[in-house]
């Protein structure tokens, strides 16, 4: 079959059919839309007619683009990115069409999510929805949003691109969508628990909201203060649930360096505070993962647990006087002799700096 | 540091193999992978050409041809398309240059006009966009920096806004992500701290701090992730083991077990490298393979240079300080 053919069955599809997904297949198909494949409204493309149809889309695209054929440069284009989501340059296109009218911005997010069904991971694809978003925000409905969200993480986890946009989103949420959104996301986040961009998210939200501006100031600061605190738990309650993951260890650590950091903002007695919040934890490792007759911890989460240690010791380094390396050091040191594990020889190094005054803590 | 010798490990090096497998890149024009990459074109000419010249065998490619072909894809803005036709775009414009570097050519290129394109994306805070349609990213910024240097041009940019932009992107532990806010990732790290390096502002880095996270990126079986509870991948070879060289920290990671590792994601048959053991070859992958290993100082490579990712020796041709770093 020749590509003019092909190219003129898949502009067919796209203006008769409702697609709600595509993928390549294998084989090509025998039904009414030949050599496609075509069931219950998802698209199959059969991979041997990729390389003959690209071509001849892209001589085309070419062509049309030179003869400001509008109308044939938006099939065009949608055939080229139903089959390359990277195609940067027929998303710009579409751009232009969009703001010279000839496309509506709401066509294209039908558009962006069935392709994402196929490329969930197009950088160019991501932005073109979110080009859109931004310059028609009456178009934003988080739910939607939330669902393509979903559905690409779910095809891909850690999906680096799907998370950004939902960082994007809470740009334009308000404090009680804010406040809503983190309760939510914590009650799932079990459904994320090894993708460390979905711990990355809360603390953004945390961030967005320490920093929202109130009338309030008292009212607010003690809100935020309750919210903290059951976070707080909340991210202890999941290192218990879920052991051994390390992503959750990290966020101990980004949530205490953001802790640290907005202090002041934060807390009324902020010295006195903050000395409890680090006795706390260093409490909590103690008894829990650094305590020789606790045999339930793990060797991993040991390990993890001297981390965070040496991450709170330098932390909290400022406020009080100097903790004591040289005793976790030890510490360290055992645990490499007991598992017969170097991998954390840095960390030995990072405490010499400390102690040669090398860094600025 | 002990010399990395070839008899140390189980597998070597497939040189020959690789080198075939580069030469042959473009004589598949009729197969799926060549259409679905064309709009990285220019990308994938400077991951080949670059694999090559580590691999010391830069003639396999035609430099005239190429830079016949490089040239075409330079637009009326100058900046470059990812293949003749193609819109403009940073992510291009920088294969592009690098190209033209490595092929000695770049006196071949209006390079005012690319400053000019390249100027015109910074943003009021200092970021860059990746083209006219506004994406901003901080791989954006590394291609418009190292562009820009190469063409001994940091002048036509903010420099100190540029570093502010970067210095917003900058997480509590240590790494960089994509814009602010985003998710601290090995390939973002790469590019903030490349960029860093080029304008002379390492001093924004927390060594300890981003080499500690760096450091966790090695897996037990000595492959190397992108981002914490990650599959180990040979392309993070490079941009994790290059941020480590740049910080000086590449010591605290297991170089032989990383070595292992690179090697054992070769095909012996058709040559090239994967993500991982058994997977598709392809040039990407292949690149960062190559520049692991010479980074790492596995023998009969040429030299790379961890900041411009580009072979030492067209580095030094343009006269700009190359820092190899603790390179074996």
């Amino acid at each position: 079959m020749d590509a003019e053919t092909i190219y003129i069955t898949l502009k067919k599809i796209i203006t008769t059919e409702n697609l709600i997904e595509e993928s390549f297949v294998p084989k090509e198909g025998d039904g009414t839309y030949k050599p496609f494949v075509f069931i219950e409204n998802c698209l199959g493309i059969p991979f041997p007619i990729v390389p003959k149809i690209l071509e001849f889309l892209k001589k085309k695209f070419v062509e049309l683009r030179k003869k400001k054929n509008y109308e044939e440069i938006d099939y065009c284009t949608q055939c080229i990115l139903l089959i390359n989501g990277e195609y940067i340059t027929a998303w710009n296109e579409r751009k232009k069409l969009i703001k010279l009218g000839y496309i509506k911005p709401e066509y294209d997010l039908s558009l962006t999510k069935l392709c994402l069904t196929k490329h969930p991971k197009s950088s160019h694809l991501w932005y073109h929805r979110q080009w859109i978003l931004k310059n028609y925000p009456p178009l934003i409905n988080y739910n939607n949003e939330f669902i393509i969200i979903d559905n690409a993480v779910n095809r891909y986890s850690t999906n680096y691109f799907s998370w950004n946009h939902r960082i994007f989103l809470l740009d334009y949420m308000d404090k009680e969508n804010l406040i809503e959104e983190l309760k939510a996301f914590q009650n799932k986040i079990y459904k994320h628990i090894s993708d460390h961009a979905g711990w990355n998210y809360l603390l953004i939200i945390l961030k967005k909201l320490v920093i929202y501006p109130s009338s309030n100031k008292n009212t607010y600061k003690k809100e935020i203060q309750q919210l903290l605190s059951e976070h707080i738990e909340f991210v202890k309650k999941q290192l218990m649930d879920f052991p051994g993951h390390e992503t959750i260890w990290y966020y101990q650590r980004l949530l205490s360096g953001f802790i640290y950091q907005n202090k002041e903002i934060l807390y009324e007695h902020c010295e006195k505070e903050i000395q409890s919040f680090y006795d706390k934890e260093i409490e909590f490792l103690n008894k829990t993962y650094l305590n020789e007759n606790n045999s339930n911890a793990m060797i991993i989460e040991e390990k993890l647990a001297l981390q965070y240690k040496l991450w709170l010791f330098i932390h909290h380094h400022k406020n009080t006087a100097k903790p004591n390396y040289s005793t976790l050091k030890t510490e360290i040191e055992n645990y490499q002799m007991m598992s017969d594990d170097k991998s954390i020889n840095y960390l030995l190094d990072i405490i010499s700096n400390i102690q040669n005054f090398k860094i600025n803590v | 540091m002990s010399e990395i010798k070839v008899e140390q490990f189980p597998v070597k090096l497939e040189t020959e193999k690789h080198l075939k497998y580069l030469k042959e890149l473009n004589n598949h024009q009729d197969e799926l992978e060549y259409w679905l990459t064309e709009a990285l074109r220019l990308n994938g000419i400077y991951w080949g050409v670059t694999a090559a010249c580590i691999l010391k065998h830069p003639e396999i490619y035609d430099f005239k041809e190429m830079t016949k072909f490089i040239l075409s894809c330079q637009n009326e803005d100058g900046g470059f398309g990812g293949c003749t036709d193609h819109d403009s775009h940073l992510l291009y414009t920088l294969s592009a240059i690098q190209v033209l570097v490595i092929c000695d050519t770049l006196s071949e290129v209006d390079k005012d006009k690319v400053v000019e394109y390249v100027s015109k994306l910074q943003n009021p805070d200092g970021s860059f966009s990746g083209d006219e349609w506004g994406e901003v990213d901080t791989r954006f910024s590394y291609c418009a920096l190292s562009c820009l240097k190469m063409l001994h041009r940091l002048d036509a940019v903010d420099v100190p806004k540029a570093v502010e932009y970067i210095k917003k992107c900058m997480n509590f532990d240590g790494g960089f992500g994509s814009i602010e806010s985003a998710e601290s990732h090995s390939g973002q790290i790469f590019c903030c701290v490349g960029a860093l390096a080029i304008v002379d502002r390492l001093d924004v880095v927390d060594a300890d701090k981003l080499g500690w996270w760096l450091a966790e990126r090695q897996l037990p079986n000595g492959g190397l992730n992108g981002r914490p509870e990650k599959l180990e991948d040979v392309c993070y070879s490079w941009w994790v083991l290059s941020s480590l060289s740049i910080i000086d920290r590449i010591h605290w990671i297991n170089k032989e077990k990383l070595i292992n590792f690179i090697l054992s994601c070769q095909d012996a048959d058709t040559g090239g490298f994967s993500d991982r053991p058994g997977d598709m070859v392809d040039v990407f992958h292949t690149l960062f393979g190559v520049t692991g290993l010479s980074l790492l100082g596995y023998p009969n490579l040429d030299k790379i240079d961890p900041v411009y990712c580009m072979p030492v020796s067209a580095i030094e041709r343009l006269n700009i300080k190359t820092r190899t770093y603790n390179q074996i």
